[in-house]
C-alpha cells in the first residue's frame, strides 16, 4: 500500500468513527432518528422524551462500544507484540475465563446486577495475576510459559465455569450465555462510570511502551542489547492489557474477536510500528465495534455484539490467513 | 580507544558450572575469534561480554570502569545473535531504525537528522540501499545478515559482538559479512565474534580465544594461538596448522 493511499486509509477511518457514532445514536426501537439527534447536537429544541433516548440510553451505548473496542484493540495490539505471536489475543492469559467463571458464579448466587460487572473485573485481574504468578521464575518470565500457564489457567477456569452452568437454572443459564457472548444492550452510564478513567490512563500508558513493543519485535538478545527490560515490559504490557480488557469485559462481556483481528487490520494499513499500531488498534477497534453493535441492533432480534463481532472477524481472518500462505507461496 | 576486559568470569546455572575462570582482553581495531566445540561456553561466554547475562563470579569492564557502572551501555556495545528473524512484515529501514533506539531521549518517539543520517550510512556500508523498503523476512539468509549488521552499525556502538555471524549462509555471503567485519575493525571498532571455521578465524581475526568445557585453553594474538598444540587441546583433533599465502591455515 503506498502512502497516499495509507493515508486516505486513515483518514477514512479517523472520519468513519464520528460517522458511525450518529448512526449509533440514530437507531434503535424508539422513533428517535438522525434528524432528532442532529439537532441534540446542535443544541436545538428537542422533547424530553427524544433527550432521554439519546443522552440516557443510546449514548451511554455508543460509548461503551467505543471504549470497549479501543480497549480490546490496544490490548490485543500490545499482547501479540509482547507475546511476540500474532495469534495472541486479549482473552489470552486467562482474562475471559476468569471473568467468565466469576460471572457465573455470581448469576447462579442470584446477587445484584451491580456486582457482574465488578466480579468480572475482579475475575479477569485475579486470573491473569496468577498466570502471571505462575510464569515468572528466577527474575525471567518465558514466553512459552505466559501462554502455557494461560491455557492451563483457562481451562481450569472454564471447567469450573462448566459446572458451574450445568447447575445452574434456565434462565440463570441464558442471563450467563448472554453476559459470555459479549452484549451491550441496556449499558447505562453506570456501567462506565467505574471503567472509563483506567481505560483512558491505560490508552495513554500504552504509548509510552510502543518503543519497547517495537524492540521487542525482534529476538531477546538483539532487543535486550537495544536496551528493553524484557521483565519489565512483560510486567507492565502485561498489566495495562490486563486492565484494559478487564475494563473492556466489565462494561460488555467477553466480546471475541476485535483484540485479536483488529490489529492485524492495522498493521495492513499502517505497517509494523506500534507508534502507528497502538492508536490505530484503538480508533479502528472502536469503529469496528460501533458498527457491529449497530449491525447487532438492526436485524430481527438483537443479537449480542459479541456474536457479531465473531461472525464478521471469523472471515475476515480466514482470509487474512489465506492472504499469508499466498504471500509465503510466492 | 576502547578496552573490553573480562577478569577471571565464572558463570553457572543451577550450581553446573558452565563457564570457569575466563579472563582475556579485546582493544579498538582488534577482532577477537571465539572458538571451541559445542557446549564448550562460547555463546555464554559472548553474552556475558555483551551484558546480557550477570556473571556469577568475575567482571566485565569497559574502559576500566564495571559494566554496571558503564553509562548508556547500549550506546556502546551491540549484539547480533544467530536469529536474525522478526515477528511482522517489518522492512529493513524500520529495522535499522531500530539501532537508534538507544539514543533518544525517553520521551522521543521520532528520530533526528543525526540518527538518519547514521542509519543511511547504515544501510550503505551494507550495500542495502535499495533493500530498504523489502520486508526482512522476504530477504534471502545473506540478505538478512547484513540486515542485522545494519541495525548494529546504526546502533554506533565502539564494540560489535556477532554469534556466529556466518551460519547457515553461502561461501560468498559469508565472505561478504566477513569482509564487512574486518572494515569495521579497521576502522576501530572492537569485534567479538564466535566462529567455527578455523581457516575465516584465522584469515579475518586478530585475536583468538579457544575454550574447553567452560575454560579458556589458550587467548592472545592469532600467531601464539593458532598452533596445532592448542587446537588439539581444544577440539581434540590432530590439526595441523601451516603457513601458505601469508597466513595460518589448518588441516585437519
Amino acid at each position: 500500500m503506498n502512502a497516499s493511499m495509507r493515508s486516505l486509509v486513515v483518514l477514512s477511518i479517523i472520519v468513519s468513527l464520528p460517522c458511525l457514532f450518529l448512526v449509533s445514536l440514530s437507531i434503535g426501537d424508539a422513533d428517535v432518528g438522525p434528524h432528532q439527534v442532529l439537532r441534540y447536537f446542535f443544541g436545538e429544541q428537542v422533547s424530553s422524551i427524544d433527550r432521554l433516548v439519546i443522552q440516557d440510553i443510546r449514548m451511554p451505548r455508543a460509548l461503551a462500544a467505543v471504549l470497549t473496542g479501543a480497549a480490546l484493540g490496544i490490548s490485543g495490539a500490545m499482547l501479540q507484540g509482547m507475546l511476540r505471536n500474532p495469534l495472541a489475543s486479549p482473552f489470552l492469559l486467562g482474562i475471559s475465563s476468569g471473568a467468565g467463571v466469576c460471572v457465573v458464579i455470581l448469576f447462579a448466587l442470584n446477587v445484584a446486577a451491580f456486582w457482574i460487572p465488578v466480579g468480572a473485573w475482579l475475575g479477569a485481574v485475579l486470573a491473569a495475576g496468577l498466570v502471571f504468578l505462575i510464569s515468572y521464575q528466577r527474575q525471567h518470565i518465558s514466553l512459552e510459559r505466559l501462554i502455557l500457564a494461560g491455557v492451563a489457567v483457562s481451562s481450569v477456569l472454564g471447567s469450573i465455569q462448566a459446572i458451574f452452568l450445568l447447575r445452574s437454572d434456565d434462565t440463570r443459564i441464558q442471563n450467563s450465555l448472554t453476559w459470555l457472548s459479549g452484549t451491550l444492550a441496556a449499558r447505562t452510564w453506570d456501567d462506565l462510570s467505574f471503567t472509563w478513567i483506567p481505560i483512558v490512563i491505560c490508552i495513554f500508558a500504552s504509548l509510552i511502551f510502543a518503543k519497547q513493543l517495537n524492540l521487542a519485535l525482534l529476538d531477546d538478545d538483539t532487543s535486550q542489547s537495544l536496551g528493553l527490560s524484557l521483565v519489565q515490559l512483560r510486567l507492565m504490557v502485561g498489566f495495562i492489557a490486563t486492565i484494559l480488557t478487564a475494563c473492556a469485559v466489565c462494561i460488555s462481556g467477553l466480546v471475541g474477536f476485535v483484540g485479536l483481528v483488529i490489529p492485524h487490520m492495522v498493521r495492513l494499513v499502517c505497517g509494523t510500528n506500534f507508534m502507528y499500531v497502538l492508536p490505530m488498534s484503538g480508533l479502528m477497534g472502536g469503529v469496528v465495534l460501533l458498527g457491529a453493535d449497530a449491525l447487532a441492533r438492526t436485524y430481527l432480534w438483537e443479537l449480542p455484539v459479541g456474536l457479531v463481532t465473531s461472525l464478521i472477524g471469523s472471515p475476515f481472518f480466514i482470509y487474512l490467513l489465506q492472504r499469508r500462505r499466498l504471500r509465503q507461496s510466492m | 580507544m576502547t578496552q573490553l576486559v573480562a577478569t577471571n568470569l565464572n558463570f553457572s546455572v543451577d550450581g553446573c558450572s558452565i563457564l570457569n575462570n575466563v579472563s582475556l582482553s579485546v582493544s579498538s581495531g582488534e577482532w577477537l575469534g571465539i572458538a571451541g566445540l559445542n557446549g564448550s561456553g562460547k555463546s555464554t561466554l559472548l553474552k556475558l561480554m555483551a551484558g546480557l547475562l550477570v556473571p556469577s563470579s568475575g567482571q566485565m569492564s569497559m574502559d576500566g570502569q564495571a559494566y554496571s557502572s558503564v553509562e548508556h551501555i547500549h550506546r556502546k556495545l551491540s549484539i547480533m545473535s544467530q536469529r536474525t528473524d522478526v515477528l511482522t512484515a517489518m522492512s529493513v529501514l524500520d529495522l535499522v531504525q531500530l539501532g537508534r533506539y538507544p539514543h533518544l531521549p525517553a520521551w522521543s518517539f521520532s528520530l533526528s537528522s543525526n540518527d538518519h543520517e547514521r542509519v543511511e550510512y547504515a544501510l550503505e556500508f551494507t550495500g542495502l540501499n535499495d533493500f530498504r523498503h523489502r520486508q526482512v523476512n522476504t530477504l534471502s539468509g545473506g540478505e538478512r545478515q547484513r540486515a542485522f549488521l545494519a541495525l548494529s552499525l546504526a546502533q554506533d556502538g565502539s564494540v560489535l559482538l556477532f554469534d556466529e555471524p556466518t551460519n547457515h549462509l553461502d561461501l560468498v555471503a559469508q565472505i561478504q559479512i566477513l569482509s564487512l567485519l574486518r572494515r569495521l575493525a579497521d576502522q576501530g571498532k572492537v569485534i567479538v565474534s564466535v566462529l567455527h571455521d578455523l581457516n575465516q578465524l584465522s584469515k579475518y581475526c586478530s585475536r583468538m580465544a579457544l575454550l574447553r568445557d567452560g575454560a579458556l585453553v589458550a587467548e592472545g594474538l592469532m600467531e601464539q594461538v593458532f598452533t596445532s598444540s592448542n587446537l588439539k587441546l581444544a577440539f581434540g583433533l590432530d590439526i595441523d596448522v601451516v603457513r601458505t599465502h601469508d597466513r595460518l591455515c589448518a588441516i585437519i
